[in-house]
Order: C-alpha cells, then sequence, then structure tokens
C-alpha cells in the first residue's frame, strides 16, 4: 500500500509542487495550509511523514512538530522541516522540537524524493 | 528651520513625482524623507507649542499662525500618504495574488507536460511488447524469431532433399529406359531366328516335294516347322509393341520426375533468399525499435530532469511572497506611526491643545513601533540569494 505523506505549507504554490513531485513517485499525499490544519489532518488520519513549512498562520511548524510529537499515534514518526529559514539556531530549535530532518527551500525535486525514501523508504 | 523646511520641499515633489509610478520602492524611499522631515518638524513645533507660554503675547500671535501652516501642511500630507500607503499595500497583495495565479497554471501545465511524456514512453513500450521492467519479452521475441528461421530451414532442408531423391528416380528411369532397349534388341534376334527358321521350313517343303511320295511325311513337319516360325515372329511383335508402350511411359515419367525436382529446388532456394531477407528485415526493425525506446526513455528521464529544475525555480513565488508580505508589514509599521501622528496634528488643529503627556504617548506608540520594524529586519524569512536549491540536513 502506498505511503501517505502529509504537506503543510501555507503556500498553495509549494503544497502543489509537493503533491507533484510525491506522487509522481508513488506516494499518497494529504494537504493542509496551516499547523492547526495540518494538525487535525494527523488525528483524522495516521500519516507516515509529515513535511511542514515553519512560517505559517494560526500554528507555526516548530509548534505543529511539538503537538505531534506529544500524540501517542506520532512519537517516532519521521517529521521534515521544508522552509525559507536557514539559519543555525532556527534548526537547533526544530531539532529540540523533535525534527527528523531541515530542508531549506527552494527543493530539488529529485532530492526531497531521496530524503523522503531515506527516511521511510 | 529653514533646513526643515527646504527638506520637506524636496521629499513632498519626489513624493509627488513618484505618485504616479508604480514603483513602489521609490514611493516608499519618498515617503520615509518626507516621515522624517514632518517628525522632525512637528516635535519643533511641539516644543515651540510648550515654550511659548513663557513668551509675550505677541511672539505667541506669530508663531500659532506659523503653527497652524504647520498643522495643514502636516495634515495634508497625513491625508496623501494614508492613501498611498494603502494603495502600496494594495499593489503588493495584487502582486501576490498574480503570482500565485501565474505559478499555479505554470505548475499545471509542466505536470501535464511531465505525465504525457510518461504516456508517451509507456505506450512505446507497450508497442514493443515490453512492460519496460527488463528484458523478458525482448529475449522471447528473438527466441521466437530464431525459432521460426530454424523451421522454415528444416523446412527448405526437406524440400531440397526431396529434389535430390526426385533427381535419383529419375536417373533410375533412365536406366530402366536402357534395360528395354536391351529387351528391344533381344526382340530383334528372335525376329532374325524366327526368320532364318521360316526360310529352314521352306527349302524342307521343297526338299520333301522331290523325294516324291517317301517325302509326304517330311512335308508335313516342315509344314508345322513354318506355322511356328509365322508364330514365334507374330510374339516377338506383339512384345516389342509392348515394350515400346512401357518404354514411352517410363520417358514420361522420367521427364515429369525431371520437371518436378528442378521446380521444387528452384522453389526452396528461392524460399529460402526469401525468408533469410524477411528475418533480416524483421531483426532490423526489432533493432531500430529497441533503440527508439531507449532513446525515448533517455529522453523522458531528461524531461523529469528539466521539470525538476523548473519545478525548483518556481519556488521564487513563495520567496517573493514572503518578502512581500515582509515589505507589506513593514510599510504597515509607518502607517501605524503616521496615524498617530497624523491624530495629533487635526488635535491641533482644532484648537485642542496637546498635553506633555499626549506628546509623551505619542512618542512612545511611534517607538514602539519602531521598535516593531526593527524586529521585522531582523527577522527577514527569506535569506536566499539565488535559486539553487537549499541545504539538507537530517538530525
Amino acid at each position: 500500500m502506498a505511503k501517505t505523506i502529509l504537506s503543510v505549507d501555507d503556500s498553495s504554490s509549494i503544497r502543489q509542487m509537493v503533491a507533484f513531485t510525491l506522487k509522481s513517485a508513488g506516494y499518497e499525499v494529504v494537504e493542509a495550509a496551516d499547523g492547526q490544519e495540518g494538525l487535525d489532518k494527523a488525528k483524522q488520519k495516521t500519516v507516515d511523514l509529515v513535511l511542514t513549512d515553519q512560517n505559517m498562520p494560526r500554528m507555526d511548524g516548530l509548534t505543529l512538530i511539538k503537538t505531534l510529537r506529544a500524540l501517542p499515534n506520532y512519537r517516532s514518526t519521521p517529521i521534515l522541516m521544508l522552509t525559507t529559514e536557514s539559519g543555525d539556531a532556527m534548526k537547533m530549535q526544530g531539532k529540540a522540537a523533535g525534527a527528523t530532518g531541515w530542508l531549506v527551500k527552494p527543493f530539488d525535486p529529485q532530492k526531497l524524493l531521496e530524503v523522503v525514501k531515506k527516511v521511510i523508504g | 528651520m529653514p533646513v526643515i523646511i527646504i527638506v520637506i520641499i524636496i521629499a513632498t515633489a519626489l513624493h509627488w513625482a513618484v505618485q504616479g509610478s508604480s514603483d513602489s520602492l521609490m514611493f516608499l524611499f519618498s515617503s520615509v524623507i518626507t516621515l522624517v522631515a514632518v517628525v522632525v518638524v512637528y516635535f519643533n513645533s511641539a516644543t515651540s507649542v510648550q515654550s511659548s507660554t513663557n513668551s509675550d503675547e505677541e511672539h505667541a500671535s506669530a508663531q500659532n499662525s506659523k503653527d497652524g501652516a504647520v498643522d495643514g501642511l502636516l495634515i495634508n500630507t497625513h491625508e496623501q500618504f494614508a492613501t498611498h500607503f494603502s494603495g502600496a499595500q494594495e499593489d503588493l497583495g495584487q502582486v501576490q495574488t498574480l503570482l500565485s495565479d501565474a505559478i499555479s497554471k505554470l505548475l499545471g501545465s509542466f505536470d501535464g507536460m511531465h505525465n504525457l511524456i510518461r504516456e508517451q514512453r509507456d505506450v512505446a513500450l507497450t508497442v514493443a511488447g515490453n512492460n519496460g521492467e527488463g528484458g523478458d519479452d525482448d529475449a522471447a521475441l528473438k527466441d521466437h524469431l530464431e525459432e521460426t528461421s530454424e523451421t522454415l530451414k528444416a523446412l527448405v532442408g526437406s524440400i531440397i532433399n526431396n529434389s535430390k531423391t526426385g533427381i535419383e528416380l529419375a536417373e533410375k528411369m533412365e536406366s530402366v529406359s536402357q534395360q528395354v532397349h536391351g529387351i528391344l534388341a533381344v526382340l530383334g534376334e528372335i525376329d532374325s531366328i524366327s526368320k532364318q527358321t521360316n526360310l529352314l521350313s521352306l527349302n524342307a517343303a521343297i526338299e520333301a516335294a522331290r523325294a516324291g511320295e517317301a517325302g509326304r511325311g517330311f512335308a508335313v513337319v516342315a509344314d508345322e516347322v513354318r506355322k511356328l516360325s509365322s508364330r514365334a515372329e507374330h510374339f516377338s511383335k506383339q512384345i516389342r509393341g509392348n515394350v515400346t508402350m512401357v518404354n514411352g511411359a517410363i520417358m514420361d515419367a522420367e521427364a515429369v520426375i525431371n520437371r518436378m525436382a528442378s521446380l521444387d529446388m528452384a522453389f526452396a532456394l528461392q524460399s529460402k533468399q526469401r525468408l533469410d531477407v524477411v528475418l533480416n528485415k524483421v531483426q532490423q526493425v526489432n533493432k531500430t525499435m529497441s533503440t527508439v525506446i531507449d532513446k525515448q526513455s533517455e529522453i523522458s528521464a531528461k524531461v523529469d530532469d528539466v521539470v525538476g529544475a523548473a519545478v525548483t525555480s518556481l519556488q521564487f513565488q513563495d520567496m517573493v511572497s514572503q518578502l512581500l508580505q515582509h515589505s507589506v508589514q513593514r510599510i504597515d509599521c509607518m502607517h501605524s506611526a503616521w496615524t498617530s501622528m497624523g491624530e495629533v496634528a487635526k488635535q491641533e488643529q482644532s484648537g485642542v491643545s496637546i498635553s506633555h503627556q499626549q506628546v509623551e504617548r505619542v512618542t512612545q506608540d511611534i517607538a514602539a513601533v519602531f521598535e516593531r520594524a526593527e524586529h521585522l529586519s531582523s527577522k527577514n524569512p527569506v535569506r536566499q540569494e539565488q535559486m539553487s536549491s537549499g541545504d539538507i540536513e537530517l538530525f
């Protein structure tokens, strides 16, 4: 069965690009426009990987990661940050919150697929 | 004071000059200069308001008239600024909407192109009978061709053997024909014996007649011998007729077999040549098809790369959008500061005096707004200056 990936980003074009890249490799993609919607979708259906932006309205990426890590279903699910933020301090915050990895935008579709394959196979 | 007025004039001129243009940054720049000038003028006049309490009546009257002019300028500029701050924010919002819409459509096009190329490659693979997951079917086609070739070669070989057997048969027929000629020669000998016997019986009959009565019995014997020779000649003729017919039939059979053998041979050789040509062509077609499919896969992979690069580049919209949003927030800060200033100016123009506390409060409000702007400057979400793909770090 195809693995499901939750893509959380307030930019519809980024969501479109992530979905286009992942679907062409055979993954199922669920989309959310901010952290809060991402959290709701993650609760509705347990996904295999979460790919989230940092700066979003309502709930940012770091808060989403912290909230998800507190849920029993998401203690060990890979969560990747995909953001324009590239500062080391920000990355350290992500690591502390429980992120599995940090990807700086713009992403190369091939490299994104390689990382996704590495973390969920 | 004259220096301040000159600054205001330059800034206002600059502001009006760019008013019609769509260059938001120029507008922003002129706005900032004007803002700085007006702030200086305002605080200068506010200080004057305080100090005027200690001046004489005449000086106060002149001061009030000047302050009124400054307030009028301030309010007019404030209204213009408010309009253009909003306009710039709307423009930036419109840029974001346009970008978002265009990028979405571009991505849709790339997605469609990518899918069509994949479909095309799949169709090519289906035509070749290859599922693209290995060369099993390709090998099967080769085996099938080789098997057909072997079967046809065996068939041609068999036809050639038949022809050879036909030629051997024709040779045997010729040998039978020679034997028949032998029989006819022997029959000639029998004919000669029969003629000689007939002649002997005739001589015996003459001698019997000369012997008279004593030879009568011998005459009967001589006549019987003549009859025998006559019958022998008759049989010999019959045998010759039959053997000649047999010989004719054998000759006909030999001719038919010869014709058949040579026809089969020619047909078999032609078939073999045609088969070789066909097999050669099939192999060529097979080879061309493999080349086309390889090329198709190669192109498909290249299109994937190109689309990937396009997807990476198209993400500029997300970054530009965040930067525009950031600019909108900065303009919003200036708008807030400007609104606070405007309220004070309106109050003063309406004749209500401004207290020291009020000046303090407005100063604090503006300081808070500038602090927010400063904070925004330090928290720019986009630091990239190029569109090469970003770093990846796994913790």
